[in-house]
């Protein structure tokens, strides 16, 4: 996403572009961080699930690199493009599904993670069906769903709308002039 | 400004024991966290340091992870696999005492722990810099402490730790001005130091940005005053600001030609130490330096003498007489390093430079990066393996292994004093390979000298 700004000369001596840029660049930083900190307070857990903290985390990552006039903020944490933008995800090279967790023990851990040794679990794949199953041996409970592919929906509530932002950038631009 | 990553990658890796000295006994591993933590903050911060861990293969790994962490590009899980099949090929066996346990390597606390902090400590500190800026200060002057990652067990003593450290409530909000020595005492009277988040060990609780408008009516501070640190800022900013990591790295020690702890320092890391008006300091520059000027007449680089680990993994690998040789020998590269002049074959000096980067032109090699260089002090004092050549024991081979299932591997000439002939990186299973036909050479060799006798 690239939100763009035009400076106009009011008269008053500005500070420094790269000042500016600071401010602005701050401005959208912090707006950002506190909208993905309430995404975090306020989202329910997802089933069975346990929280995660996931947009906590997003939030801690958010990063403000600024050069010259150009200020850039990066959320670098895995997966915040893919719910923004939404997309497609495919199983990985060599291997034939992908395994969403299922069951509490396996929040947060991949199925090669969970089960090296592929003894922990079964796996159910009724044939014609869509989807299959990573099963624990002893109990049948369901840890992991197989399927062939995931459809993620864009999800542009995840970031503040590009209003929003350009108004956190100028109101922080505002500062330093006033 | 740094990024999170790069600010991980710069951390020095640091020992949790004292690789010159044997250890006291088997279950000796060094410092823990705790024995760290009584460690200067400014010191830690620039270093990466595991409890109780003392190859420098394994906390090069886990820096490799972290900064890989720290760019969002993989999730946790992929990282752990990737951990412990590290581990798994590296042979580590945690002592029976502790597998399981939160010192078992292998586990997911343990690993959790190390990516999670370093992460979250580069991330405060970059984030702290950057509302630093002249600009960011001037629009944000202030920050409130807060929760910012939902914890299902929170600690419920930041209150009074706030007002321990002699923090100010408004309005049952914990704010203060982000050069106010509030977050120094916050961090110094947790376990990291850090005037920036976080402040505990899986802490969920961190800063966001309190505006000027806001800062001024809470009557933290006035326009004239920000004005002031502004100005502060902008001198910083001149003078480049947030040099690299360890840039300003010094020993506490002051220098005096000819003093004991001068010519101890200088005898052990060589020229990695130099002295700098009257203070000793870490040569930041060395790695640049060996790429731009090695192959100069006259270049010179002394790089310390051997460490006992060092001498223990050539007795353990090749044999007693060749540690007896290196012992008291520095290693030195010279403006013939990279230049394997023993090759049958001449090539034109500097030629080994190609091992760097996209100049790598050997088939079984892997293009070498400046962080692949800076191995070479771990090389050198504590090496995975050594080996010997197959003929006479003229080169000492020393290797380490690297998180993306690789062997650095560094030749050193020893026909007169140790000098560095070349450092190149391979897939292990190519070093492997002329690793076990120079044995089967050597063994060959001592056959043939002793008649046909085994």
């Amino acid at each position: 996403m690239h939100l763009s700004l035009t400076i106009k000369d009011t008269g008053k001596l500005l500070p420094p572009d790269d000042e500016l840029a600071q401010a602005a660049g701050r401005g959208v930083s912090n707006l950002v961080k506190r909208h993905l900190m309430q995404r975090d307070s306020s989202s329910p857990p997802s089933g069975d699930m346990p929280k995660t903290g996931y947009y906590g985390e997003a939030a801690s990552s958010v990063t403000t690199e600024v050069n010259g006039k150009l200020a850039v903020v990066s959320i670098p944490k895995e997966g915040m493009a893919l719910h923004f933008y939404g997309g497609v995800i495919y199983p990985g090279a060599g291997k034939k599904a992908l395994a969403i967790p299922k069951h509490p023990a396996t929040a947060g851990k991949r199925a090669e993670e969970f089960d090296p040794s592929r003894t922990l679990l079964s796996l159910v794949w009724p044939k014609g069906e869509k989807a299959g199953t990573l099963r624990e041996k002893e109990t049948d409970e369901v840890y992991y769903l197989l399927v062939a592919r995931a459809n993620i929906h864009a999800d542009p509530s995840v970031l503040p709308e590009d209003s929003a932002m350009l108004d956190a950038a100028n109101i922080a631009m505002e500062a330093l002039i006033c | 400004m740094l990024t999170p990553s790069e600010k991980i990658l710069q951390k020095a890796l640091v020992s949790s024991r004292r690789l010159d000295k044997p250890p006291k006994d088997e279950n000796d591993r060094g410092l823990d966290s705790r024995g760290w933590n009584s460690i200067q903050a400014g010191l830690r911060d620039r270093a990466f340091f595991m409890s109780q861990v003392t190859e420098p293969h394994i906390l090069d790994a886990a820096r490799r992870l972290s900064a890989q962490y720290a760019d969002g590009h993989v999730d946790i899980s992929k990282l752990r696999i990737e951990w412990r099949n590290y581990l798994e090929h590296t042979g580590y066996q945690p002592p029976s005492d502790v597998a399981g346990t939160i010192k078992d390597l292998y586990t997911q606390s343990r690993i959790d722990v190390v990516l999670k902090t370093n992460v979250a400590q580069a991330r405060g500190f970059v984030q702290f810099a950057e509302g630093m800026t002249p600009g960011a200060f001037a629009a944000f002057p202030a920050q409130e402490f807060t929760r910012v990652i939902y914890r299902k067990q929170k600690r419920a003593d930041w209150p009074r730790r706030w007002a321990a450290a002699g923090g100010k409530v408004y309005g049952g909000r914990m704010i203060a001005l982000k050069n106010d020595s509030v977050w120094g005492r916050l961090g110094a009277a947790g376990p990291f130091g850090n005037p920036f988040p976080p402040f505990d060990w899986g802490s969920g609780m961190g800063v966001v940005d309190v505006d000027r408008r806001e800062a001024i009516e809470l009557g933290l501070v006035s326009k004239e005053q920000i004005d002031e640190h502004v100005e502060k800022l902008r001198e910083r900013q001149k003078d480049g600001n947030l040099p690299s990591m360890n840039g300003h790295l010094a020993a506490q020690i002051p220098y005096k030609p000819n003093s004991t702890e001068w010519r101890d320092l200088k005898g052990k890391f060589g020229d990695f130490v130099k002295f700098e008006g009257d203070e000793i300091v870490w040569r930041e520059d060395w790695t640049e330096d060996f790429l731009r000027n090695a192959d100069k007449k006259g270049f010179s680089f002394n790089a310390g003498l051997p460490t006992q680990q060092l001498l223990d993994v050539v007795r353990r690998d090749c044999e007693e007489s060749l540690a007896s040789r290196i012992k008291g020998s520095p290693l030195v590269c010279n403006d013939s390093w990279l230049n394997d002049e023993d090759d049958k074959v001449k090539r034109e000096p500097g030629h080994g430079r190609k091992h760097f980067y996209d100049r790598e032109t050997e088939p079984g090699n892997l293009p070498m990066t400046k962080s692949d260089l800076e191995l070479l002090p771990s090389l050198w004092r504590s090496p995975t393996r050594a080996d010997m050549s197959e003929a006479e024991d003229t080169t000492l081979f020393l290797e380490i292994d690297t998180l993306d299932g690789c062997v650095i591997q560094a030749r050193i000439g020893l026909s007169h004093n140790p000098r560095l002939k070349t450092i190149f990186k391979r897939q292990t299973s190519e070093i492997e390979e002329n690793r076990d036909r120079r044995r089967a050479d050597r063994e060959a060799r001592r056959i043939k000298q002793r008649g046909g006798r085994k």
